[in-house]
């Protein structure tokens, strides 16, 4: 099966002006998400992930580079056009709260998308309303209920159904299960991986919970300080990380068993990310890596294809990405 | 040794009485570590707060029980002997360390404040406010605060997430406490942050010989830091026992999902994670039986009807659970991770 493009990012930058300088959010990104895929964004906060998914909505404009959604750019739409794309990508909030009008029972916040795009009668919207509080696992009844009666869960729940209304193909899902319990976020991401398979839809995940990540992603990519840093397989990324960056984060995740967490070997990061307003020259990471050098310091490294399918930025990184962990991971 | 013995905390809402925490008894032993995990409303951080009285009491009713703190119980004392309890002889870091933090403050101030209120100086007398800026500095290089000497005049805005948590870790610490309470200290934070303030508890527990209460929904956190652990569900403790006894001899059907919950990661990407179905129950009418009863795929008549009795496994090893009486005609079993 040859591999639709869904999205193609072209050097993506977003840079905000804020006292002291420019803060660079998104610095010179470019990658692809294939049609039917999950691609995984992990990183700290702070370093663009969130930022990125809200250009490919297009609440941002990009400052820099370009998108290409089925190979034509989304920057500098018609109206018209503009509206057509909307109705294809849709977007999930991580604050499921604040992305309810508190005033709208959850049944008119759901039909909102549909009235917007005139899709269907008042009957058909109804229907169609209905069947979408099946498909995310909630009750007819709920239709009539304001968000403040629902648990976290049940309006992650909504906001789902909200995006789902107008038929989207792509989904932003930026960061949908921080916010909820451990046993409640297994049921979203069952949910979400549920709907892709039936409605073959394309995400965009977005997440620091990199255990998560992994499991509901093809391939992953990790971000820090604006730049991609790697993209590989999800498989492939958690088990063998190349970037420095990469597997320190990896490494950090706790593991919920007491004796593998006695035992094992932690790369602890010293400090904090530097700020990305007037970042470092060079690798942005070079002041935190312990493998870093003057050349590090003076040159960025771009983003190079390292095995299949794997793509990680660091100059270094074949010499090094075998010795440090081994086991622990 | 800090013990709690059935411990009922109540609130008064619009709706009515919120019954919180419904009879918990916990044991911290010197230089311990107990984790209390659940999930958000399970009653765990009202179980914590309520060790320092930190509620409104407009409108919290302690309804019963007693917090001894070396044989003293705590809710016996005047909100005068409280306050020379609070952050002198137990220290408490929260959740979100910007709120925790005054923001027209500098930090330096915040730990100075405690210090003033507390400590005396090497001979006894007074301590003068340049001594105390010099224990400020110091515990900020304690927390591993890189150039304390100017960091101890900056505002809280001047931090990032994580060194924010390490000044509120600082001024915690400030009394060297006997007992540290730490309500989801890494929650807010990047899993990077989160390591290094889990090896920075770790390190203080060592060098001052504090012991710890954490309360967090991460059993991972748990499994990095706890010596014991209580499972908390709808406001009582379900389960509790050494860490080992909980992550590899699990015995509640509620640990047991929860375990399962959290291992999302190496399992099969086919199958679908396991979750617990259902939300947990509404304080306001708490069940009359097991809290778990609604969501256990092994629930009977009795766990609808009654509340089960905690039944000792093995040495400090509990469970409330009827699966457990000698009557019961199923045994379900399940291996820890």
């Amino acid at each position: 099966m040859a591999e639709e493009v869904l999205f193609t990012l072209e050097h993506l930058s977003k840079s905000f002006q804020v006292e002291g300088g420019e803060l660079k959010a998104v610095d010179d990104v470019s990658f692809q998400i294939k049609k039917g895929e999950t691609f995984g964004l992990v990183g700290e906060s702070g370093c663009g992930k969130s930022t990125l998914g809200r250009l490919l909505v297009r609440l941002y404009t990009p400052s820099d580079g370009d998108i290409l959604y089925k190979g034509a750019s989304i920057q500098h739409l018609s109206r018209r056009e503009a509206k057509d794309y909307t109705h294809q990508v849709q977007m999930i909030f991580q604050e499921s709260y604040a992305s309810l009008n508190p005033r709208m029972t959850i049944g008119d916040s759901i039909k909102e998308g549909m009235k917007i795009h005139h899709i269907g009668t008042a009957k058909e919207m109804d229907e169609r309303m209905y069947e979408l509080l099946d498909m995310v696992g909630l009750n007819r009844e709920h239709a009539q209920r304001l968000p403040y009666e629902f648990s976290g869960g049940q309006r992650q729940r909504t906001g789902i159904a909200r995006a789902l209304a107008v038929n989207p193909e792509f989904l932003v899902c930026d960061e949908p299960i921080s916010a909820l319990d451990v046993s409640i976020q297994a049921q979203i991401i069952n949910l979400l991986k549920k709907l892709q398979a039936e409605l073959g839809l394309t995400y965009l995940f977005i997440a620091h919970d990199l255990a998560a990540v992994r499991y509901i992603s093809n391939r992953v990519g990790v971000m820090y300080l604006g730049s991609l840093v790697e993209v590989a397989d999800a498989e492939e990324l958690y088990l063998h990380p190349m970037h420095p960056y990469t597997q320190a984060l990896i490494s950090a995740i706790p593991k919920p068993d007491p004796d593998v967490e006695n035992q094992r070997k932690r790369i602890i990061l010293e400090g904090g990310v530097p700020s990305p307003v007037n970042p470092p020259q060079g690798c942005k990471f070079a002041g935190r890596c312990k493998y870093a050098t003057e050349a590090c310091r003076r040159e960025a490294p771009a983003l190079k294809m390292a095995g299949y399918g794997h793509q990680v930025a660091c100059f270094w990184s074949e010499r090094y990405y075998t010795s440090e962990l081994g086991a622990s991971l | 040794m800090l013990e709690v013995n059935d411990l009922r905390v109540s609130f008064h809402s619009y709706a009515g009485e919120v019954q919180a925490v419904r009879g918990v008894s916990l044991t911290l032993p010197d230089e311990g570590t107990l984790a209390i995990v659940g999930e958000s409303g399970c009653g765990k951080s009202v179980t914590a707060q309520s060790i320092l009285r930190l509620h409104d009491t407009e409108y919290t009713e302690y309804k019963s029980g007693s917090v001894l703190l070396n044989g003293r119980d705590l809710m016996q004392l005047s909100e005068q002997e409280m306050r020379e309890v609070r952050g002198n002889e137990i220290g408490m870091i929260f959740q979100d360390p910007m709120t925790a933090l005054n923001p027209t403050m500098t930090v330096g101030n915040q730990i100075t404040e405690v210090l003033l209120r507390h400590e005396k100086g090497k001979d006894g007398h007074k301590l003068t406010r340049r001594e105390a800026k010099e224990r400020a500095i110091e515990l900020l290089r304690m927390v591993k605060l890189p150039n304390p000497e100017q960091r101890v005049d900056q505002f809280p805005h001047e931090f990032s997430g994580g060194q924010r948590q390490r000044a509120v870790a600082a001024i915690a610490m400030a009394c060297s406490p006997q007992v540290l309470i730490a309500d989801e200290p890494t929650t807010a934070l990047d899993v990077t942050v989160q390591a290094q303030i889990l090896d920075l508890m770790k390190e203080m527990q060592r060098e001052k010989h504090t012991s710890i209460i954490i309360i967090t929904h991460d059993l991972g956190v748990v499994a990095n830091i706890a010596k014991t652990v209580a499972v908390m569900y709808g406001g009582v403790i379900v389960e509790t026992g050494t860490v080992g006894d909980i992550f590899y001899r699990p015995r509640h059907p509620y640990a047991w999902g929860l375990l399962d919950a959290t291992d999302k990661a190496v399992r099969d990407k086919s199958k679908p994670l396991k979750s617990i179905e259902g939300t947990p129950p509404d304080l306001v009418k708490p069940p009359v039986g097991c809290p778990f009863a609604d969501r256990c795929e092994y629930a009977m008549q009795v766990c609808k009807d009654h509340m089960p009795q905690e039944t000792e496994i093995s040495e400090g090893h509990c469970c409330r659970c009827w699966l457990l009486d000698p009557d019961c005609p199923v045994r379900p079993r399940r291996k820890g991770v």
